[in-house]
């Protein structure tokens, strides 16, 4: 398989199968990561475009040493805590509001003929108060949650992503983890 | 470790974060500690509850959307690529494939492996450059390996790490400095210049057998083991000082290659120099060693002194 910096290089001399390739291996990841992050559809969808619109914009000034998916990540990272801030600056958006039926998920939708209601009821409020609690973290500390728990990066590339130290990393894992365990007690 | 250790770091034993040493002692804890285990269990069943938030999917038209988008900026670049770029690229795609195998290969390799590697060729090159029997001018030796130290060892790691030597225009373009390659760096250019000394002796070997065969007193050997000793305690506690300032993974590391470097390299040195001990020789060892390791650092951080003064500033902090 064609390495994601050989695809990038490609894309650099406006090859679209490439960018195609790119956005078919990684588009959801990275949709899915903003969109656990900001908790709007809608706004995660218009941030993965800008991502992708940046990947372009910057292709240029991509190096190929570097890994490709630490790169995109930084920029989509970059924009979520830009639009953060602009929200906490706005104030408009309470984080409630994002946690209405919008964000759920097709097993959500459709009924599992394995499952029975309240097994599907159960599922649902436990995502829900995943989601909840995950949203409630302070924003770093919930950018290094959702990029070791659902991205599954390992530290060192979350260093990477965020442009911190490592130990920064680790200590706010520690404490995400710690938040997270006091906000879902009664599910475990 | 005790319960507040293993507490501390139970978040990143659950993640195999862990060294094997710690992860070993975690887990001699957890079978003799009541608390600690529920703590882990806990930990483990949290990270098993998150796996419940599944990924969602988007709307149809996003894709479109962002193919759309992309269109205008796929053209332009198209435009921009003349035949002479093109031909470029294919160059840079070899040479970064090259580059990417090496990348691939060093990130696999234990830090003392690595180290080992990069002394070895050095080692093997400078036996293959040399003159049979001409002696080594300690100068010479010295400032080479100044120069590998500061120059190719750095520019090396700057190619390795993918490091761009400024900060570039993309979002995702920002350097950072990475300490851990910075101390692995400082310990290969030791022992790279350890290997400088050994490969310019290896063809002397018949005199270096027959020097260790005459030489079967104790009493010859004091010297040797003094500046052993000496050796070891200045190369012990350069690391020791450096790994207060940069606490990070690879300390092991460096520590061993200094002990290596110090209780088997240079009384070996020693050896092959008669049995004398050379002051000029002695000095040349100490300073390249030292020269070896700053030039380390510098040479693989030199261009990035405004994301180190950051990098300090949050350690600080």
């Amino acid at each position: 398989m064609v390495s994601d910096e050989r695809l990038m290089e490609r894309v650099k001399s406006g090859d679209a199968e490439a960018f195609d390739a790119l956005w078919q291996r990684h588009g959801k990841a990275i949709f899915n990561f903003i969109y656990r992050f900001v908790g709007d559809r809608q706004e995660a969808e218009d941030l993965t475009q800008e991502t992708f619109v940046r990947v372009l914009q910057n292709a240029p000034s991509f190096n190929s040493h570097q890994r490709w998916t630490t790169w995109v990540y930084h920029i989509a990272t970059n924009l979520c805590i830009d639009t953060h801030r602009k929200a906490q600056h706005r104030q408009a958006v309470s984080l409630d509001e994002c946690l209405g039926e919008d964000d759920q998920t097709l097993g959500d939708i459709l009924p599992d003929p394995q499952a029975n209601t309240e097994e599907m009821a159960q599922q649902r409020a436990l995502r829900r108060d995943i989601r909840r609690a995950i949203r409630a973290l302070p924003m770093e500390q919930r950018m290094v949650v959702l990029l070791s728990q659902y991205q599954g990066m390992t530290y060192q590339e979350i260093a990477e992503v965020m442009g911190c130290p490592l130990g920064t990393v680790k200590s706010r894992m520690h404490h995400a983890l710690k938040a997270l365990r006091a906000a879902l007690k009664e599910w475990m | 470790m005790d319960c507040k250790n293993v507490q501390a770091n139970l978040s990143d034993f659950v993640l195999a974060e862990l060294n094997e040493t710690d992860t070993l002692d975690i887990v001699r804890h957890l079978a003799s500690c009541r608390a600690c285990a529920l703590e882990e269990s806990e930990t483990r069943k949290l990270t098993y509850l998150l796996g419940a938030w599944d990924a969602v999917e988007w709307r149809a038209d996003l894709t479109r959307r962002i193919q759309t988008a992309a269109a205008q900026y796929l053209s332009l670049l198209g435009q921009n690529t003349s035949p002479a770029d093109a031909e470029d690229i294919s160059w840079r795609d070899r040479w970064n494939s090259l580059i990417e195998a090496v990348r691939n290969a060093q990130r696999r390799c234990a830090p003392v492996t690595y180290s080992m590697l990069v002394a070895a060729i050095v080692g093997m090159l400078l036996v293959l450059l040399k003159q049979p029997r001409q002696p080594v001018d300690p100068t010479l030796v010295f400032l080479a390996g100044i120069w590998w130290a500061t120059v190719a060892n750095g520019l090396f790691r700057l190619a390795l790490s993918g490091e761009e030597p400024t900060n570039g225009a993309a979002d995702g373009n920002k350097t950072k400095v990475d300490l851990r390659a910075t101390t692995i760096a400082g310990t290969a250019a030791a022992t790279a210049v350890a290997a400088m000394f050994i490969g310019a002796n290896l063809l002397n070997v018949v005199e270096f057998v027959q020097q260790i065969t005459k030489n079967t007193q104790v009493g010859n050997y004091v010297p040797v083991i003094c500046f052993s000793a000496a050796s070891l305690v200045v190369v012990a506690l350069s690391i020791s000082a450096l790994e207060k300032m940069m606490p990070h993974r690879g300390r092991i590391s460096g520590t061993l290659v200094g002990l290596i470097y110090s209780s088997v390299i240079v009384p070996l040195l020693y050896l092959a120099n008669e049995c004398r001990l050379d002051p000029v020789l002695g000095l040349c060892t100490l300073g390249t060693i030292a020269g070896a390791v700053v030039g380390g650092l510098l040479g693989d951080t030199f261009l990035n002194t405004k994301t180190i003064s950051r990098a300090w500033r949050e350690m600080e902090l």
